[in-house]
């Protein structure tokens, strides 16, 4: 075991450097040895060389081989791990912590999923009001010619949002008319106002759920990649879900949307890890943004900043401070699919996040705030937390 | 066909098949499949494209292969007792966590990003005094409105401030625009795929359409105050004093550069140009 760990810990060693010295080939070498070769190669070949990131392949090609010469060892270290004691007692404290934050949960009063319908209705008729989908029956000239989305990672033909939504059927048929539009939206704050009467009707909940979904599409198809929608939809499915099912499911149910919500946040936590690691902390510089929204919130044309930005000053060290809260808040979401009562602190801290990045970058994520508290109110549930203190006497 | 819509295609039909096999088999052969096959699809999708995003999130995808390491007999037995609805959520995590796909209701994450570096490319070095000119005034006056002599602290060298802002010319009169008045999330990357002409009538479609209802102080078929916010939430230009109740036809969409100082830390709008007519 250890003559295979040193082996591992020789190979970064010797291909680390061999790794970086590829990854310059594209900048110098690969130039001056193509010119050296420029008789002997056919034309093609060589444009495409120049072009492409030779350095990659090389690299793809040597990982395979890597692995393919060592596959022995790599067997024998995987079978070696697997069995050391090192893992087992990670196992044994994964299982340890799972114990302590998970919270068993029994079936909740059917008066906890009327107040998550409701309130969801209530939310979507705010929504279906306010917001106006009806100018995207104007974008016929740009619907289809989506390119990559940041949060759209294939390149499928037809993609799965376009299905989902159904606005496939706009392949074949024309964008519907403004008027038509806003019909749909009224009709669909009509159907919450009825489902909040009829909070168990499958019909109600199902063409909310279709209709809301339809009118997202909107939003993709035409390059806006999200809206903050998703936890919204997420709730109608749930609802959707709980009212079509034969025995009462109200309780599963309402565990699945809060798992949902941990999903969305602790990925995006995940996320800036990935993306930026773990220097997001110090490199957030919201210190240098507060210059940006300050001249913005001087500007008629931009993204809105309150105009609080203009007259405050941020330490860095307080940026550093606001980037170690948003991963440790998003990252603390994992906590929901433990139906941990400690997920109150994320729930409330993704409210405070939403705020103040509305205020400073205009981008408005605070309808979440909406399911935030619905999340928080079924922790609550799910918890048995007493808000209010019997009286003794 | 093109490489990736290939490679998607067939990744994404595999993905399909495997869950199918995984819920039938009950075996960890088939996620173990689908870890390698959807990490492989991000290390290729790298070496195609050249975005280090792929390769930054080829490394977390393939890690989950680390359950091996793991009881995984005791881990499915788990998670086959939950009940279908969550059981289907779980691997609908899997499926957008290693696949990396938008299905509307559900996406693998907003990104991270920082600000860093902003500062010096939003921000300029220019701090020289602007003459004032009167020249659009009633332009001026309403950009005035907004903000002369508003406190904004941070530039004590001074500071000059040039800001584009468009005007609508319409049977109604001229007004102020700005991309909060076309409601459409991202306008730039939609117009982006467009000719110029196209996106104009785009543009003046929905105005059209839209305006009054700011100018009423409206938003869509709620009052501005009590209504939610679009998505991307612009400057919010204040609502006319008469009320817009006619049919609105926009004949023009003017831009102006607007130049301002900030000068002993108060704001001043000094003069305006039309950049185009």
């Amino acid at each position: 075991m250890k003559k295979l760990a040193i082996r591992f810990a020789i190979i970064p060693l010797i291909t680390g450097p061999i790794l970086f010295y590829i990854n310059s080939f594209d900048k110098s070498l690969k130039f001056t040895i193509l010119q050296k070769l420029r008789p002997f190669l056919p034309a093609s070949l060589e444009i495409y060389l120049l072009r492409a990131n030779v350095s990659n392949i090389i690299i793809f090609i040597s990982i395979l081989f890597g692995i393919f010469i060592t596959k022995n060892y790599i067997i024998i270290f995987f079978y070696n791990i697997k069995n050391s004691k090192l893992v087992k007692t990670f196992e044994y404290k994964v299982v340890k912590v799972f114990q302590i934050l998970y919270s068993p949960v029994d079936d909740l009063p059917i008066v906890v999923f009327k107040v998550f319908t409701v309130t969801s209705y209530m939310y979507v008729i705010w929504r279906m009001l306010s917001r106006n989908y009806a100018v995207y029956s104007f974008t016929g000239e740009a619907y289809l010619k989506t390119s990559r989305l940041y949060l759209n990672f294939s390149e499928l033909i037809v993609k799965p949002y376009e299905i989902v939504s159904l606005q496939f059927i706009h392949r074949f048929i024309e964008l519907p008319s403004y008027q038509s539009i806003i019909r749909l939206q009224v009709c669909l704050a009509i159907l919450c106002f009825i489902g909040l009467f009829k909070y168990k009707s499958k019909i109600i909940s199902l063409a909310i759920f279709i209709g809301c979904m339809y009118l997202s599409g909107f939003v993709l198809m035409t390059n806006g990649e999200l809206e903050a929608t998703e936890i919204m939809l997420f709730a109608l499915l749930t609802i959707v879900i709980n009212n079509f099912s034969k025995k009462n499911s109200a309780t599963t149910s309402l565990i699945g949307f809060n798992w949902f919500v941990g999903f969305y946040y602790f990925s995006s936590g995940l996320n800036k890890l990935i993306d930026v690691g773990i220097k997001f902390i110090w490199t957030l510089n919201l210190d240098e943004r507060r210059y940006v929204a300050a001249l913005d919130s001087f500007d008629v044309s931009s993204r809105y900043a309150n105009q609080i930005f203009a007259k405050i000053i941020i330490d860095p060290l307080l940026s550093d401070f606001f980037g170690l809260m948003t991963l440790l808040i998003e990252c603390s979401f994992l906590l929901l699919f433990f139906n941990s009562k400690y997920s109150i602190a994320p729930l409330i801290g993704a409210i405070f996040l939403h705020t103040s990045v509305f205020l400073m970058v205009g981008i408005n994520f605070t309808g979440n705030t909406v399911f935030l508290l619905l999340s928080l109110f079924l922790i609550v549930k799910f918890n048995n937390i007493q808000l209010i203190r019997e009286n003794k006497l | 066909m093109n490489t990736l819509v290939f490679l998607d295609t067939i990744v994404f039909i595999l993905n399909i098949v495997l869950f199918y096999l995984f819920l039938k088999n009950k075996s960890i052969f088939q996620i173990n499949l689908i870890i390698l096959i959807n990490a492989s699809r991000l290390l290729v999708t790298f070496f195609i494209t050249d975005k280090i995003y792929y390769l930054n999130h080829f490394f977390p995808v393939i890690l989950l292969i680390t359950i091996n390491f793991f009881d995984t007999e005791k881990l499915l037995a788990n998670l086959f007792l939950l009940q279908n609805n969550l059981k289907i959520l779980v691997l609908l995590f899997l499926f957008i966590f290693t696949y990396k796909e938008n299905i509307l209701i559900i996406h693998p994450g907003i990104g991270g990003w920082t600000y860093e570096g902003e500062q010096s490319i939003y921000v300029n070095e220019n701090n020289f005094i602007v003459e004032n000119d009167n020249n659009y005034l009633e332009l001026k006056n309403e950009i005035k409105y907004y903000f002369e002599d508003q406190l904004i602290v941070g530039f004590d060298e001074g500071y000059l401030d040039v800001n584009e802002v468009e005007v609508a010319e319409t049977n109604l009169g001229q007004f102020i625009l700005n991309d909060g008045d076309l409601h459409i999330v991202f306008p730039d990357v939609l117009f982006a795929n467009l000719d110029t002409n196209h996106s104009d009538q785009i543009k003046t479609s929905i105005l059209e359409k839209t305006l009054c209802d700011r100018l009423n102080g409206k938003q869509f078929l709620m009052t501005k105050k009590l209504s939610y916010p679009d998505h991307a939430f612009y400057f919010l230009l204040a609502p006319t004093s008469e009320l817009c109740d006619q049919a609105m036809n926009i004949y023009s969409i003017d831009k102006y550069r607007i130049y301002s100082n900030i000068e002993d830390n108060r704001y001043k709008v000094k003069k305006i140009e039309k950049i185009s007519d």
